[in-house]
């Protein structure tokens, strides 16, 4: 083999593997765009889901929303209970009040029934000093002496009824004080951090927005970056020709010609860039 | 503790200390004052419970029942976080 004829079939093995570069490449470059393309499809998803998890945590009728008018409702409870339980401790102070002055009536009817019954005492002890004469007025004195009887019996009838609603109104005190004093410091401390989970998760929801625009750039910056397929298959192809190129011009010189306009389709070049972001391809 | 003064039809009662049913006694008796305008200080007080609240309540409807008006003033702490999650601040006028 001359040495023409090697050069020849060395040129020929370089166009056969730059045939199998441009499928290589070409396989490879279509796999990435397309794991690029599902990546983006997928992040797109994640962020939908991602933006429904927090708004149905922290959105207008999310979760934190529900136990917030949850504790509100509970709080407004408790101070209409514990309005309603000083209501009452209100007007149980203001019975016993009054059943302190009727205790001291009643005290009042006793002392009133024990002099009634010295008066019915001497009275009888002067009936039976007069004799016969004084009889009636033993009897006016007898009755008062009952009077007096069945108004200490009432008096002690009274006070032992106001002993009993004493008990009654200190147990009611007791029942409507326990109603009305509910420490109210949990619910405070569990609004503050409802508030500061909230704050939280703002943060948290801004930071991972942020993240995930980034990745969408790089993503889409990815995707773009490998649009240079094209160009390098045309420069890959236009290598293919240069090379088939060289080699006529190899056949016409070794045959005493020249080379002609072949030398102008080698140094023709289809791609101008030097980078995926800038330059021109041409299109043919 | 609750200590009221009146002076130019005003009222102001004065709580410190804890305002809680214990309260409810003296308070009673400071709403024996002539109820026109009302100025409720709980500057000196440190801790209140829904008694507390209750009582606030039962100012205000005193009060507005007889055409008068209720400014609570000086809140701060744990008076401040309670009345203001029981959104007091829509019912009462509140003053520093």
């Amino acid at each position: 083999m001359t040495e023409i004829a090697k050069i020849e079939a060395s040129l020929d093995k370089v166009g056969s593997d730059l045939v199998r570069a441009r499928g290589l490449v070409g396989d490879a470059i279509r796999q990435l765009f397309k794991t690029f393309d599902s990546l983006r499809t997928h992040l797109a998803e994640e962020r939908l889901r991602y933006e429904q998890a927090i708004s149905a945590i922290s959105g207008d009728s999310g979760l934190v929303a529900v136990i917030r008018e949850v504790l509100g409702r509970f709080v407004g409870d408790i101070v209409r209970l514990s309005q309603s339980s000083v209501r009452i401790l209100v007007e149980v102070d203001a019975l016993r009040e009054r059943a302190e002055q009727v205790a001291s009536r009643g005290l009042r009817i006793e002392k009133i029934a024990q002099t009634t019954r010295v008066l019915s005492l001497n009275a009888r002890i002067e009936a039976q000093r007069v004799g016969t004469s004084g009889a009636a007025f033993r009897v006016v004195a007898e009755e008062i002496k009952a009077l007096a009887g069945e108004s200490g019996q009432l008096s002690e009838a009274i006070r032992h009824a106001i002993s009993q609603q004493a008990v009654s109104l200190e147990v009611t005190h007791r029942a409507a004080s326990e109603l009305a004093a509910t420490d109210l410091d949990l619910a405070v401390e569990s609004h503050k951090r409802l508030d500061a989970t909230i704050a939280r998760l703002a943060t948290v929801s801004q930071t991972s927005s942020q993240a995930l625009d980034r990745i969408q750039r790089d993503i889409d910056v990815a995707i773009q970056a490998l649009q240079f397929e094209d160009m390098l298959d045309q420069l890959l192809a236009a290598i293919g020709r240069k090379v088939l190129a060289i080699r006529k011009v190899i056949g016409a010189v070794s045959a005493g010609g020249s080379a002609g306009d072949l030398q102008a389709e080698i140094d023709h070049d289809v791609v101008t860039q030097h980078d995926v972001t800038s330059g021109t391809v041409e299109l043919f | 503790m609750i200590e009221v003064k009146t002076h130019d039809g005003t009222s102001t009662i004065k709580i410190a200390g804890r305002f809680d049913f214990r309260s409810v006694r003296q308070f009673q008796d400071a709403l024996r004052h002539p109820i026109g305008a009302w100025i409720v200080d709980l500057g000196e007080v440190e801790f209140v419970d829904s008694a507390g609240l209750g009582l606030l309540l039962l100012l205000r409807e005193r009060v507005s029942a007889a055409g008068g008006s209720v400014v609570v003033r000086r809140l701060r702490g744990q008076a401040r976080e309670v009345l203001m999650m029981a959104k007091f601040d829509r019912l009462f006028t509140l003053e520093d």
